[in-house]
Order: C-alpha cells, then sequence, then structure tokens
C-alpha cells in the first residue's frame, strides 16, 4: 500500500494535443480519490500514466517514496480494472484469475491458497470453471475485479468499471468496489464520469475539465463550495441553479436581482468581497435542496409559478417560474401542486456567486486547490 | 384528442410471446407512460399503434374506432422513436417542416403557418439556434431534440414517444420534462410514452402501464405505483432508494405473529398482525421496505435485530448505508448514521414502526402493506 504523487505532470501529444496540464496531486495511503469529468478532460490519462501505459511529457510521478516514470507497467505493482474487462475468453475464471501470479512464477500451491480467497471475497467460488463467454457482466467485471487484488498490489486503478452496466448492477457493484476498498485498506484511484458514482463511493475527488484540475476535495466540500461554475453545474442532482443578474444596494442592503429574482445577500464574508467588486454583474448558484416551495407566503419568500412537477417517491422536484427565470426546487414527498399553480418560494441562505468573466467562486479567488 | 384503448392485445415473434393479451385506456388528452425494462415489450406495443406491427389478437381502439382495417397513414398518428431517423439531406428546419408538407397537398400550411410553428417549436425543445444546421453536425441529444421536434410539430389525435429524452444532460432532462410535459396539456394530446426510467415515469406520466415480459403488472399514477406496488416486481424495479426485499417466514410466538427473519423473532404493527391471516402461518413471505424507511439504532432495540456495516456511500443529507444480514444486503438512510460509519460496526434494525409491505413469496403479489403509523 503506497500514496501516488503527481508532481507538475504534463501530457502533450504530438506536441501540440495539451491532455494534461500542469497536475499537481497527492493520493494519500489507503485512500478512495476519484477523477471525475466530462470525457476529453484528461482523466484516463492521468490514470494511464500512473499505470505507465502513457508516457509523461513533463514531471512526476511517485508511488510511495519511489519515482516510477522510468519504470514498465508491472514494475510499478499496480493492478488495473478496465471498462472492457480485458479478460482472456480461451481461460477459464480460475485461470483469468491467476495469470497475473502464473506470469510471476509463483508456486502452484500459493495461487491455489491466493485464487481461493479473492473468488470468496468477490462471490465467484462456485463458477471458477466457467468461461467469460458464459457470464453476466456483473460476472465478468468481479472476475476483472478478482484479478486484479489477487497480487495484492499497492495500488488500485480502476477507469470506468462499471459505466456500462445497468442501473441495479451498477449499483450493487458500487457498493462491492467499497467494501472491498474499505476492508482491504488499497490506495485507489478511480476514474468516473458519474457525478453520482464519484459522490457515493470517493473519500476524496478531484474534478477535470480540459486537462486542468478545477477542484480537489470531500463529496460535502464539492457539495457545499463549489470551486467554480463548472464545478457547481456538474456536481449535484438535480443540478444547481444558475442565474445570471447584477447586485443592487436597496435601504443599506446587498440584494441579487436578475430578471424575476430578488434575494438578499446575508452572508458576511460574500457580502465583504462582492462590495469590492467593481462589475456589478454576478452569477448566482443554488441548488434545488435549498430552495423551498410552499403553498403559503411567509415574510421572506418569492412568488412563483409551479411550471414543471416531477414525484420521486420520497421527494420532489419541482420546476417553478419566477419571472423570467426557470428554478427547481426539492420539496417534501407530500406536496403535490398543479401545473401553473402559484406557489411561494422559501430560498436558504446558502447561496454561490461566481464571477461573471473569471467564472469562479467569488470566495475561492482563482486557482485550484491543489491537494 | 382521442381515448386509445387496447383489449387483449397480442404480439407474436415465432414462438416468443413479445406482449400477451394486453388491455388498458388512455382518456383522451391523457399521457400514459409504458414503464419496463428492456425487452418489455413497450416498443412493439407503439408500434401496434402506430400501425407498424399487425397484430396477432385483440384489437387497438381509437375513440370507439376498431384500428384494424385503418391504414398507418390515416391513423392521425404522430410517433418519435429512440433511433432519430432524421433525413441527413435536409437541414434541422426541414426535417422538422416535413411533416407539414404533405405530398398532393402542398399548400396545406401556408409558409408563415410553417414557420409559426416551427418556431414555436424549436424555442420549448432549446434548438432554436440549430435551425439551419444539417443532421450529421448534431449531437446525439440535439438530434433526439430534432426528432422530437418533427413529432410535435404536428397536432395529431394521438402522440407517441418512445424513449425520446433518453441521451440529455441532467440540467436539459429536467427542463424537458416540464416542457413537454406543458405543451402536452396546452394541446390536450392524447399521448403514450414509453421508457425504462423510472424516475422519467414518475415525471411525465399521469398514469403508469408497468410492463414485465409483455404482461401488465399495474397500471396507476406515479403516487399510487410509489405507495402500493402490486408485486415485488413492481417495488424493486428501478428507482433512485429500491425497496429492500428480505426473505422471511410467518411464525406464531405467545398468541402473536412474528416474521422470522435471519433467525431473529420480529415483531410487527398491530394493524399489519391484523391483516394476516392465521392460515398464513408457516409460509414464506417476503417484507420490503424503502432505504429512509428503516428504524436504526446504534444501540440494540428491543424487537430488533442486528446487521453489519458492508459499505458506506454518500447521498444526499445523510449517507447511503449498506447493511449485511447473513447474506442480505439491506440499504438504510438514516440520521443516526453519519458518512464516518465504520464497515463492520453492528447496527440494530427494527421493523415494529417502519412502513413496510409484506409480499406472498409463492406469487410475489402484495399481501398487506403498514401505513406507518406506530402499533
Amino acid at each position: 500500500m503506497s500514496s501516488i504523487t503527481f508532481q507538475k505532470i504534463w501530457k502533450i501529444y504530438n506536441k501540440k494535443v495539451l491532455a494534461v496540464r500542469d497536475l499537481n496531486l497527492v493520493c494519500q495511503d489507503h485512500e478512495f480519490l476519484a477523477l471525475l469529468g466530462p470525457s476529453g478532460c484528461g482523466k484516463t490519462t492521468s490514470l494511464r500514466m500512473v499505470a505507465g501505459l502513457e508516457g509523461i511529457t513533463a514531471g512526476e510521478i511517485k508511488i510511495g517514496d519511489k519515482v516510477v516514470n522510468d519504470l514498465r507497467p508491472r514494475e510499478r505493482d499496480i493492478a488495473m480494472v478496465y471498462e472492457s474487462y480485458g479478460l482472456y475468453p480461451h481461460l477459464s475464471v480460475y485461470d483469468n484469475i491467476a495469470f497475473p501470479l502464473r506470469v510471476r512464477h509463483i508456486a502452484d500451491e500459493e495461487i491455489k491458497r491466493r485464487v481461493g480467497r479473492v473468488s470468496e471475497i468477490v462471490d465467484l467460488q462456485d463458477i471458477l470453471g466457467r468461461f467469460p463467454s458464459e457470464l453476466g457482466d456483473g460476472q465478468k467485471q468481479r472476475v476483472s475485479i478478482a484479478r486484479a487484488i489477487v497480487r495484492e498490489p499497492a495500488v488500485f486503478l480502476f477507469d470506468e468499471p462499471i459505466s456500462h452496466l445497468d442501473e441495479t448492477l451498477r449499483r450493487r457493484m458500487r457498493k462491492e468496489i467499497k467494501h472491498l476498498q474499505s476492508t482491504l485498506g488499497t490506495t485507489m484511484i478511480y476514474v468516473t464520469h458519474d457525478q453520482i458514482e464519484a459522490m457515493a463511493m470517493a473519500d476524496r475527488i478531484v474534478v477535470m475539465d480540459q486537462g486542468v484540475v478545477q477542484q480537489v476535495g470531500t463529496p460535502e466540500d464539492l457539495f457545499d463550495s463549489p470551486a467554480n461554475l463548472f464545478c457547481a453545474g456538474f456536481i449535484g442532482e438535480p443540478p444547481m441553479n444558475i442565474v445570471t443578474g447584477k447586485l443592487v444596494r436597496e435601504a443599506e442592503r446587498l440584494m441579487f436581482q436578475s430578471n424575476g429574482l430578488k434575494l438578499s445577500v446575508t452572508n458576511p464574508a460574500q457580502i465583504q468581497i462582492l462590495e469590492t467588486m467593481r462589475n456589478p454583474d454576478i452569477v448566482l448558484g443554488i441548488r434545488p435542496s435549498h430552495v423551498a416551495p410552499k403553498v403559503e407566503a411567509t415574510a421572506t419568500s418569492v412568488p412563483a409559478e409551479v411550471y414543471g412537477f416531477e414525484p420521486h417517491g420520497d421527494y420532489n422536484i419541482v420546476t417553478c417560474k419566477v419571472g423570467a427565470e426557470v428554478l427547481l426546487a426539492v420539496s417534501g414527498s407530500d406536496f403535490f401542486p398543479d401545473l401553473g399553480q402559484p406557489i411561494h418560494l422559501e430560498f436558504s441562505s446558502n447561496l454561490h456567486f461566481f464571477d461573471v468573466n473569471t467564472k469562479w467562486n467569488v470566495l475561492k479567488g482563482q486557482g485550484a486547490n491543489h491537494g | 384528442m382521442a381515448e386509445v384503448r387496447l383489449d387483449g392485445v397480442t404480439k407474436r415473434y415465432g414462438k416468443n410471446e413479445a406482449v400477451s393479451e394486453m388491455s388498458w385506456t388512455a382518456n383522451p388528452g391523457e399521457l400514459v407512460v409504458l414503464f419496463g425494462p428492456a425487452g418489455a415489450g413497450k416498443t412493439t406495443t407503439l408500434k401496434m399503434i402506430a400501425g407498424l406491427e399487425p397484430l396477432d389478437g385483440g384489437d387497438i381502439y381509437f375513440d370507439s374506432q376498431s384500428l384494424r382495417e385503418v391504414d398507418t397513414a390515416d391513423r392521425n398518428v404522430a410517433m418519435a422513436f429512440e433511433n432519430y431517423a432524421l433525413y441527413p439531406h435536409l437541414t434541422v428546419y426541414e426535417n422538422i417542416a416535413f411533416p407539414l408538407m404533405v405530398p398532393g397537398k402542398k399548400n396545406q400550411f401556408s409558409k408563415e403557418e410553417i414557420s409559426r410553428r416551427i418556431s414555436e417549436i424549436a424555442a420549448v425543445l432549446q434548438i432554436e439556434m440549430l435551425l439551419k444546421r444539417m443532421p450529421q453536425e448534431l449531437s446525439g441529444g440535439q438530434r433526439q431534440r430534432v426528432a422530437l421536434g418533427r413529432c410535435l410539430v404536428r397536432e395529431p389525435a394521438v402522440t407517441l414517444l418512445d424513449e425520446p429524452i433518453a441521451h440529455l444532460d441532467a440540467k436539459l432532462r429536467h427542463r424537458m420534462y416540464a416542457e413537454l410535459k406543458r405543451i402536452q396539456r396546452q394541446r390536450g394530446t392524447t399521448t403514450i410514452y414509453a421508457t425504462p426510467a423510472q424516475t422519467e415515469a414518475m415525471a411525465m406520466a399521469d398514469r403508469i402501464v408497468v410492463i414485465f415480459n409483455g404482461k401488465v403488472q399495474q397500471i396507476g399514477t406515479p403516487r399510487e405505483l410509489y405507495e402500493r406496488p402490486v408485486s415485488v416486481n413492481v417495488a424493486k424495479f428501478g428507482g433512485e432508494q429500491t425497496m429492500n426485499i428480505m426473505p422471511a417466514k410467518l411464525i406464531t410466538e405467545g398468541g402473536s405473529l412474528r416474521f422470522l427473519l435471519a433467525g431473529n423473532h420480529l415483531p410487527m404493527q398491530n394493524n399489519v398482525e391484523a391483516d394476516l391471516k392465521a392460515s398464513q402461518v408457516g409460509q414464506d413471505i417476503i417484507i420490503g421496505v424503502r432505504p429512509p424507511d428503516m428504524t436504526c439504532s446504534l444501540a440494540p432495540i428491543e424487537g430488533g435485530f442486528p446487521a453489519e456495516v458492508y459499505a458506506v456511500e454518500h447521498s444526499g443529507r445523510h449517507p447511503l448505508v449498506t447493511l449485511k444480514l447473513g447474506e442480505q444486503l439491506i440499504e438504510v438512510i438514516s440520521g443516526v448514521l453519519s458518512s464516518g460509519v465504520q464497515v463492520g460496526t453492528p447496527i440494530w434494525l427494527s421493523l415494529a414502526n417502519c412502513r413496510l409491505y409484506v409480499f406472498d413469496a409463492v406469487t410475489s403479489q402484495l399481501v398487506v402493506t403498514s401505513n406507518g403509523q406506530p402499533a
């Protein structure tokens, strides 16, 4: 088990395509770290540089204290799991799992013991004699995971391992992988484009876009204080409401005003920074779970109209029209409005403000938090 | 605006019965969602309504008219299917305008009328800026909305939509739910909408027809399906928080009924006990409880049972904690469990006060549900 350090890592393809730009990051020993971002953001390239499957244009990658830039993949003490499983079709489940031990010339007795143990961990003990073509998707991915853990590597590198599975199986595998990593304690870098998956599983998440780290933090950090508009819009389901407007002063109070929405700013730290901004244009972000729809008006509520409605069982999503803005709000399961019904929205004080030009959270300044 | 009625509709492909004796009615102006997993028979049903697949049994009616002798072209239905089927040599505008250019009735719609309708529908679908592009210049989600536009530009008696917004990002998806539902209400077009996604079914439907293996399982409003699923299949299919399904047995102890779950004798609410018959004692049953409805505690509770923390996932306000009880995994969401809870920690669960469902283990049908009130 080991930490993984990215030091000033750059990856440029063919001297012109920038894939990863100045990545500085430490994945701690035992940590479950997710690399999250849309396709083309550099997350898989970063993972493959750790694995030794991609060259490093500049910078150093360390596993533990050892620089691995010049080590071949099999010398790095890592194990990878891919979306496509990469199983050998002509080998049985047993032989697939045993493969990495055989190429290392480990004794048959020892192989038998270790394959037996991991096949119990991932619940494959009853199908060791089958071939990949006889397995379901979830079973194939479990074989691929068993093959990764059988070597007891210092580091797991998982690349979108469950993205293509159906919803039910994905939910099941999420728990299995999480359980495995928690109990084995092996350091894990996990690449995914699915924010729900990253938020559910990871200790910390690295959000990337266009080869650049946008934010590094725990799921709570990302949810509660997004570094910039990209992170704000990418994380959270239902997604954050983003509204462009202006800062105005009314009776000594600082207000946010847009085409239809007017809210007072109450967070002293935000007021302090917003007061100093020359440009009154600003972008407001507020999570749907921080907007509560009510039937009756209150002293601070904002009138709105029900524009759409989605029951989700134990909560409901209400799409609301406030002036020209369309906002999402989350209600309890007992709120069943009609389309077009006038309602009232209660906004919590959890407002986020983003600079209209830099797109960064005004409380964060510019520059990613390099963990 | 037409009533759509299926009466014993059956479709076979060789020996395989894709749709079996299916009967349901969509009221005029209603949006009915056909909901079920891939291969359930949803698309086949839509194709039969459209006239693209012949029936092997039963009949379909628009209002009181049987469609048996009515050609596809004369049914006055508009369709959008999952494969977009746009004309590659036409612009987005021309693709959407296509259904309005009826051969032989060239001037049925004036240029101005066509332009007005397209602007309206393009605004709803947020594709105004794409109207001059060619289909191959569009992303999957954009193509899908163009196909939807081509369907909605007409004002037919019945609209058929097959997973019309499966490829959109989260932000656009929520907006499209609202926009589609709105335009459907405004026009009052009877709409049949197929999807395998539970959240989408719940968001769009006036009523949902749940289909498995070509057979109707349950018909009801989203709320009815959530509160009173008739079978294990309906209860556990899809959803963000799938119901925990726990095999158990009914036993008696000191004159009272008990659940026997993994060796634990568990008391139940009075109303549940009253609805279970003494004749069912000794039978296998299935207990269903949704994750937020589980009563849990870090300390032992009277009438409860212990399970071990298996995995912890971050989710909204409270973590989704998976517990292991024997071979059974049980998901819970509770204010008493923080995301710091360690794997292996014993957690006590109780069924005495929670909202639960009891299903017959053989038929999988709902036997009784509690109302969530304390015993």
